[in-house]
């Protein structure tokens, strides 16, 4: 349920008031950018960022608030960064892996110190880079939930999928997750 | 008792909101027996704090909000101007001079009445089929009956005879049979098709009518006509003489209509009479009877050929005479009704006197002849405005309900933006 500032926002967005625009999606922008990172590399991710908050600009007047907003936006965010990938057929996640620093590769080849112990600032960048080589399916989740705080309920309503599926989905994915840190040698 | 596995969904669900107290306690007790779980659950505790931790997400960069709110701008004039264009294109219907109303109430009537005329083309559609109809009842070109296919087949009459015994047997005055046979294959027919025969009577005013008949003559043989009759006579009406003129002539039936379109436009034509004449019945009978009186000397020559006493000879023979000479009538009636139904006969009446609407023959006569076309014109400019009287009056109710529409759509936004 949309509260009232929020479907006043929405009013003004559709009469083409962009600082109303900048208002609402505010909260949202972050997490928007941050899921297409996981997709794309940085010039791509920005024109792709780009690309999803002029759609949802566009198409703010279709939005009925039947779903959450949130919900609303995420959809887009997601069909947007699979159409974008179906159009480039790269392996995306091997192209950034390539590009980015590793800090844990390089950490597994210091033979003087095999069972190293991250900061937490290092593990969230060993986890960024994991994410990265998980499928399509597994990443979805896992942001959707873990990274951009979602219920089950609309993760479901987002991708369009029943609950048993999200939930068994996201066990997967978490566990997947886990084996690439371990793979790495990353201590969790 | 739960297996590892079970615990270990049970542990990657511990972070989320669907974990209750009970399924805690659970793992508790598990963890405390099974070390690869225990670790598990200290891996994932870590793991999932990390990912909902805040500095698992990015700052959104500057220059991309910047870039953003260009693109939004961008978009916001353009739509403006789009906006812009379509208002003042439909200011110029509702809102811009009479002229334009009334241009755009017009254009919207005469939308309608193509789309009447489109659907009145089912009329206009059956008209056609029925003129096609009308030269296939004039058209010769056909073919042969079946029964005539498989007796006559060749030029030579050779597929008349039953077998071969019967086609070396001499048979009495075959040589006009066989020409027959000739004439009979020549002679095509089809007992399916209707056999019409037009004719046409028609009237001209010339004022020199031994030249136009003349010319007629012409023109018919470009047509390929047979001239049947021809004549011009000088009457002297009370020493005023007059010259009047006639010309019968037979068009192939496929060109009539060419032809008397051809007279129609070279010629002042005061009447014009076409009649139709159906023959099929006629026709019909004829190649019936035809047919019957071929099967029937078949069967006399089969029974000559069987026959030992001279006295049966002879019967047959006279029996078969008499098929002969009626088969040669109605032959001959065939080929009157193919010749009436392949040629249409005109008969043209040429009248002395002035060529009446075709205008410049004198001064005056133009300016009258004008006077008429101009006329004509005038009261078939009446009966389109007429016609279209309707459609104007139902689109100029939509033009109105849709100015209306507009009206307090634009008041709605208007007072929703204050």
């Amino acid at each position: 349920m949309l509260s009232l500032s929020n479907e006043e926002l929405i009013k003004r967005c559709i009469d083409g008031d962009i600082t109303a625009f900048e208002i609402i999606i505010g909260t949202h922008q972050k997490k928007i950018y941050n899921m297409v990172t996981k997709y794309f590399e940085r010039d791509e991710a920005y024109d792709v960022t780009q690309e999803i908050l002029l759609k949802i600009f566009k198409g703010i007047k279709h939005f009925k608030g039947e779903s959450a907003f949130s919900t609303w936006i995420y959809k887009i965010t997601i069909n947007t960064c699979m159409d974008c990938l179906r159009k480039n057929k790269k392996d995306k996640a091997t192209d950034m892996l390539d590009k980015e620093k590793i800090d844990i590769l390089k950490c597994t080849d210091d033979e003087s110190n095999p069972e190293i112990r991250l900061e937490k600032k290092e593990l969230i960048s060993a986890i960024r880079q994991s994410i990265l080589l998980l499928p399509p399916d597994s990443k979805n989740v896992i942001i959707l939930k873990d990274i951009n705080g979602l219920t089950y309920d609309e993760i479901s309503e987002t991708l369009g999928l029943p609950l048993g599926t999200v939930k068994s989905r996201l066990h997967r994915a978490r566990l997947e997750l886990r084996g690439c840190l371990i793979k790495k040698e990353v201590k969790v | 008792m739960k297996s590892c596995e079970e615990y270990v969904n049970l542990i990657s669900r511990e972070h989320d909101e669907l974990f209750d107290e009970e399924e805690r306690a659970a793992v508790e007790s598990h963890i405390e027996k099974c070390e690869d779980c225990r670790n598990l659950r200290s891996d994932m505790k870590k793991m999932v704090e990390a990912l909902k931790s805040e500095e698992m997400l990015e700052e959104f960069p500057r220059d991309l909000r910047e870039g953003v709110y260009r693109a939004l701008l961008e978009k916001a004039e353009i739509d403006e101007k789009d906006e812009i264009k379509k208002e003042n294109f439909f200011s110029k219907i509702f809102d811009g001079s009479m002229f334009a109303k009334v241009a755009s109430i017009t254009a919207v009537a005469a939308a309608l009445m193509l789309f009447a005329a489109f659907g009145g083309a089912e009329g206009v559609m059956s008209k056609w089929v029925y003129q096609l109809q009308n030269v296939q009842y004039t058209d010769v070109g056909v073919k042969s009956p079946e029964s005539y296919d498989k007796r006559v087949g060749s030029t030579d009459g050779s597929s008349m005879y039953a077998s071969e015994e019967e086609k070396s047997a001499p048979e009495p005055g075959n040589q006009n049979m066989l020409g027959d046979a000739a004439l009979e294959i020549n002679d095509r027919s089809d007992s399916g098709s209707s056999k019409i025969t037009r004719s046409a009577s028609i009237s001209i005013m010339a004022s020199d009518v031994k030249k136009s008949v003349s010319e007629l003559k012409e023109l018919a043989l470009k047509y390929e006509a047979l001239i049947d009759n021809e004549n011009v006579s000088v009457e002297d009406e009370n020493n005023g003489s007059k010259t009047s003129g006639s010309l019968t002539v037979r068009v192939p039936a496929k060109k009539l209509d060419e032809f008397l379109g051809v007279l129609a436009d070279r010629y002042d034509i005061k009447s014009t009479n076409i009649s139709a004449q159906n023959l099929t019945l006629t026709y019909n009978d004829v190649e019936t009877n035809l047919k019957n009186l071929r099967l029937r000397q078949d069967a006399l020559r089969k029974l000559m050929k069987k026959a030992n006493l001279m006295e049966d000879v002879l019967s047959i023979d006279r029996e078969l005479n008499q098929v002969k000479t009626e088969i040669d009538r109605y032959m001959s009636d065939k080929k009157y009704l193919d010749a009436e139904i392949s040629h249409s006969t005109v008969n043209i009446e040429v009248s002395e006197g002035r060529a009446s609407n075709k205008p410049g023959n004198n001064f005056i006569n133009g300016l009258i002849d004008s006077g008429k076309i101009a006329l004509s014109i005038f009261l078939k400019s009446l009966y389109i405005i007429a016609l279209l009287l309707p459609y104007f009056l139902v689109a100029s109710i939509i033009y109105f309900v849709v100015a209306k529409i507009r009206k307090i759509v634009k008041k709605r936004d208007f007072v929703r933006k204050k």
